[in-house]
């Protein structure tokens, strides 16, 4: 990976990565991925049916009201009349 | 003062509550006082609310008073992992970008221990949102093993089983994506279960990676493990993996003479410590001697499986940790603009968490999805068939936990591709959604504890946690809670 990429990514990830972070993840993640190549050998087919899982139904999409939905609202650092605040947008 | 030892056994407490001997103020009180005693060294809990802790304590008791005495944790402690929600104490998961914050809800799991009489004693460490093999990576602080306070209590449940191991509770939950409970359990010689993928609600657990993520319960006796899943299992309309009761029906006790445990030459490996191999031998052979059938089982896939693991857990991790960007949860950096508060506030994540975002990033790129996500999902895919074909020819699999005992504090900080090795014996049967339990059989000549796993198919869990129990009676493992060094200068 170059650092170029990495940053690029780091873009879609609204992460900030200063000189230093840049330099030493490009390494590390370079060595993830080369260790992570192994996977290549795999020949894999189509993918199998799901195994040993068991797969649970969904239930019925029923509307559930929450206890207290406000209180949600207002464990956020900055809300105003049951709303969460950002910074104008428009 | 007549109050219960640490690793008294579950059931011994809520007798002994329920008929009066003890009160939950009087275990509730001592619970703190170990806390108090220890913590200067272990640093095993992030918050701990004395008053709310005797608040819980009064309200049991007054409930017995009225002759309400029903509860299969009646008056006993547990400590919570902090990436579980618990209402009114902080959450933080480890991390600064959660610093302070607290939820207006329990967990589903929490509500359940509440309702059977349990008292949540605290919030305990772990590696920033449960990424992390040795809960070196909290922003907080570094949790030591009870056993060698030098050394780390594995990860990422690393608080919840020291606090464990040094009796200081006698059941913590954690939360095992890819062996989070397990390996804790092994380095500080504690039982840890990773139940069935589906049969615990994770409502009110911080995700990291939704296809893995399990609670399970850490504990000192295999069946008091067994009793918390009773208490935790079952269908909950707030987890979309669990609207059924998959553990409907308790297995009844196993009767070692009649299984096929299955040895996976994989993990039965030359470069597994030596004392480890040697614990282990003497498992298998207790096992034998009593009846059971020795199987040997292939599973050539296990050296795949720490690359699809992390392949699908960063790729996971890097969708649901979008919700972290200062505006619902947690404090704010201030910005001009949305994007700046959501950058400047991602800042407080840790390095381990950083790169996990990243890498999970960049696999599920455009560009590089087909190469890394979905080959890493195909894997998965022949890793849970590799497993299916396993519990056709043997009931249950036996392997070691870990492939060595307790590290370091600081020994792999440097390089992370090591610390993700760590996971190699259980991140497989995580990717599996199967039933893993690990219990202590030993230790190493440093008197480092030694873990054994046991692996069984979905749903036989209690068959696991059963063989686990008939281990755990007898191998030679003291079931005293571990007495902690001095401190330097007392």
């Amino acid at each position: 990976m170059q650092p170029d990429q990495i940053r690029a990514i780091a873009r879609l990830a609204h992460l900030d990565l200063t000189d230093e972070e840049l330099s030493r993840f490009t390494g590390q993640l370079d060595g993830i991925l080369a260790a992570f190549a192994k996977l290549e050998d795999l020949s894999l087919e189509a993918p199998p049916p799901a195994g040993s899982i068991p797969a649970a139904p969904l239930r019925e999409d029923e509307v559930r009201p929450f206890v207290d939905p406000h209180e949600l609202v207002e464990a956020s650092e900055d809300h105003a009349d049951g709303f969460f605040s950002v910074p104008r947008i428009l | 003062m007549a109050g219960p030892e640490s690793a008294t056994p579950v059931e011994q407490i809520t007798t002994a509550v329920r008929s009066g001997e003890w009160s939950a103020r009087q275990v509730a009180s001592d619970c703190l006082a170990r806390i108090a005693s220890a913590e200067d060294r272990l640093k095993a809990f992030l918050h701990v609310d004395e008053q709310d802790v005797r608040e819980q304590a009064d309200a049991i008791d007054a409930r017995i008073q009225r002759g309400e005495t029903d509860g299969a944790l009646l008056g006993v402690p547990v400590a919570i992992k902090d990436n579980l929600c618990v209402r009114d104490l902080p959450t933080t998961c480890g991390s600064r970008i959660l610093a302070g914050y607290r939820p207006p809800y329990d967990a589903e799991v929490v509500s359940r221990l509440r309702a059977a009489g349990a008292l949540i004693i605290g919030k305990t460490n772990l590696d920033e949102f449960a990424m992390g093999a040795s809960t070196e990576s909290s922003a907080f602080q570094q949790t030591s093993n009870p056993h060698d306070l030098q050394r780390v209590p594995g990860g990422s449940s690393g608080g919840s089983a020291a606090a464990v191991a040094a009796g200081l509770v006698p059941v913590a939950l954690g939360s095992d994506t890819g062996g989070s409970v397990r390996q804790p359990a092994a380095f500080c010689g504690v039982v840890g279960h990773r139940p069935t993928y589906g049969s615990v609600s994770r409502r009110g657990l911080v995700a990291f990676a939704s296809s893995l993520d399990q609670v399970g319960p850490l504990t000192f006796h295999a069946a008091d493990a067994a009793r918390v899943l009773e208490v935790i299992r079952g269908a909950d309309p707030g987890d979309s993996t669990c609207t059924v009761d998959l553990l409907g029906i308790a297995d009844s006790p196993a009767r070692v003479e009649k299984l096929r445990i299955g040895l996976p030459a994989q993990y039965w490996r030359d470069d597994v410590q030596a004392e480890i191999r040697e614990a282990l031998g003497g498992v298998r052979d207790l096992l034998e001697g009593a009846g059971a059938e020795l199987v040997p089982i292939d599973l050539p896939l296990t050296d795949h499986a720490i690359a699809t693991y992390y392949l699908l857990v960063t790729s996971e991790a890097s969708s649901n940790l979008a919700r972290f960007d200062g505006i619902r949860y947690g404090p704010r950096e201030p910005g001009a603009e949305l994007a700046d508060v959501y950058r400047r506030t991602r800042a407080r994540f840790g390095d381990e968490v950083k790169r996990r975002i990243l890498l999970g990033t960049f696999a599920l790129s455009a560009g590089y999805y087909d190469a890394y996500y979905k080959k890493a999902l195909n894997a998965r895919r022949e890793i849970q068939a590799e497993f299916a074909r396993a519990f056709e020819r043997a009931d249950l699999l036996l392997t070691p936990t870990t492939p060595t005992t307790a590290f370091l504090l600081g020994e792999k900080t440097q390089d992370p591709l090591e610390l993700y090795l760590c996971d190699v014996f259980t991140a497989p049967s995580a990717l599996a959604g199967i039933a893993a339990v690990s219990v202590p059989v030993g230790k190493d000549a440093a008197g480092l504890p030694i873990g054994a796993q046991l692996l069984a198919a979905p749903r036989r869990d209690h068959r696991a946690l059963a063989v686990a129990r008939w281990v755990q009676s007898r191998v030679h493992y003291s079931l005293d809670p571990v007495k902690l060094e001095a401190r330097s200068g007392t």
